[in-house]
C-alpha cells in the first residue's frame, strides 16, 4: 500500500509504504530506498549506505515485531533523505534499549551476533532518531546531501539537458 | 522461503563462491552451503569468495561470525576472499575487518 504527500507543484514530499512483517519485504523496501537516494543524487556509495541502513531497520522490525505491518516513510528534501521505519515491538525492545544498542559507547564483543544492526545504521547515517509511542517504535535515519553529492547532481542535470540545435 | 535467483552459493575448486544479495530472506542459503562444505571437507581452510556479492547486511555478517567460530573450534580458518565493495564496506563499519580473515 502506498501513500504519497504531494507539494503544491505536484512533487512528492514524502512517500509511505506499508509492508508485511516478512523477510521478503526487506529486499523490496531497500530497493525503493536506494532508488530515492539515487534520484536525490546521493553518490552510489551513499545510496548503498541508505540501502544497508534500511535493510537493517526493516529486518529488526520483522525480527522483533509482533507480525503487525511495517510502515516505511521516505522523505526526500534538497538537503537530505530521511527514512523512518515504524513497527510494533515487544517490551524488551523499548526506545531506550534500542538507543543504548546503537550508541558507540555500548561495547559489543568482536564476535557478538546480537545488536549489530542498529550499530551499523548509526555508523553509516548522519543521524539516527529512535522514538516510542505505546507499542510502536519508530527508528529514523537521515542522510545529508553533501557538497560532492550536490556537485554530482548538477553534473547529471547538465548531462541530461537536451542539446540546442 | 528463499528466492534462489537472489543468492547463489556454488562449490568451486578452491571452496565456495557466493553471488547475489545476502539478507534475512536469503541468508539460509549461505548458512546451509557453509555447513555442508565444512562437513564435506574435514580439514583445511574454508574459502568463501564474495566477489559477486551485490548486497549484504548484518544477517550475512552473523553467518560469517558463526562460521568463523565453528571453523576456529575445529582448528580451521574461514577465509573471505575477494570481498566486493559492499562486503568490504560492511566489514569496515562493523569493525569486523580486523577480526575476520579477509584476503583481497
Amino acid at each position: 500500500m502506498w501513500r504519497a504527500v504531494m507539494s503544491a507543484t505536484g512533487e512528492p514530499l514524502e512517500r509511505t509504504v506499508v509492508v508485511a512483517a516478512k523477510p521478503q519485504s526487506v529486499r523490496a523496501v531497500r530497493g525503493l530506498a536506494r532508488a530515492h537516494a539515487l534520484a536525490l543524487a546521493l553518490t552510489a556509495e551513499r545510496a548503498a549506505d541508505v540501502e544497508l541502513a534500511v535493510s537493517e531497520l526493516v529486518t529488526n522490525a520483522v525480527e522483533y515485531g509482533d507480525g503487525t505491518d511495517i510502515h516505511v516513510t521516505i522523505v526526500p528534501t534538497e538537503a537530505d533523505l530521511t527514512v523512518a521505519v515504524r513497527s510494533t515491538t515487544d517490551e524488551t525492545r523499548s526506545a531506550s534499549t534500542a538507543a543504548e544498542t546503537a550508541s558507540p559507547s555500548t561495547k559489543l564483543m568482536p564476535h557478538s551476533r546480537a545488536g549489530r544492526g542498529l550499530r551499523i545504521v548509526a555508523s553509516v547515517a548522519d543521524e539516527v532518531t529512535i522514538a516510542s509511542d505505546g507499542p510502536w517504535l519508530t527508528v529514523s535515519c537521515r542522510f545529508a546531501v553533501r557538497a560532492h553529492d550536490a556537485a554530482l547532481a548538477r553534473t547529471r542535470r547538465t548531462s541530461a539537458r537536451p542539446r540546442a540545435n | 522461503m528463499n528466492d534462489p535467483d537472489v543468492l547463489t552459493v556454488t562449490v568451486t575448486a578452491t571452496g565456495l563462491a557466493a553471488a547475489g544479495e545476502i539478507d534475512t530472506s536469503t541468508v539460509s542459503v549461505l548458512t546451509v552451503a557453509l555447513e555442508s562444505h565444512m562437513l564435506d571437507s574435514s580439514e583445511g581452510d574454508v574459502v568463501l569468495n564474495m566477489a559477486a556479492v551485490e548486497f549484504i547486511d548484518s544477517s550475512g555478517l552473523r553467518v560469517l561470525i558463526d562460521a568463523h567460530r565453528t571453523t576456529a573450534q575445529a582448528g580451521r580458518l574461514l577465509v573471505i576472499s575477494e570481498p566486493s565493495i559492499v562486503v568490504r564496506r560492511l566489514l569496515e563499519v562493523s569493525g569486523l575487518h580486523t577480526h575476520l580473515h579477509v584476503v583481497p
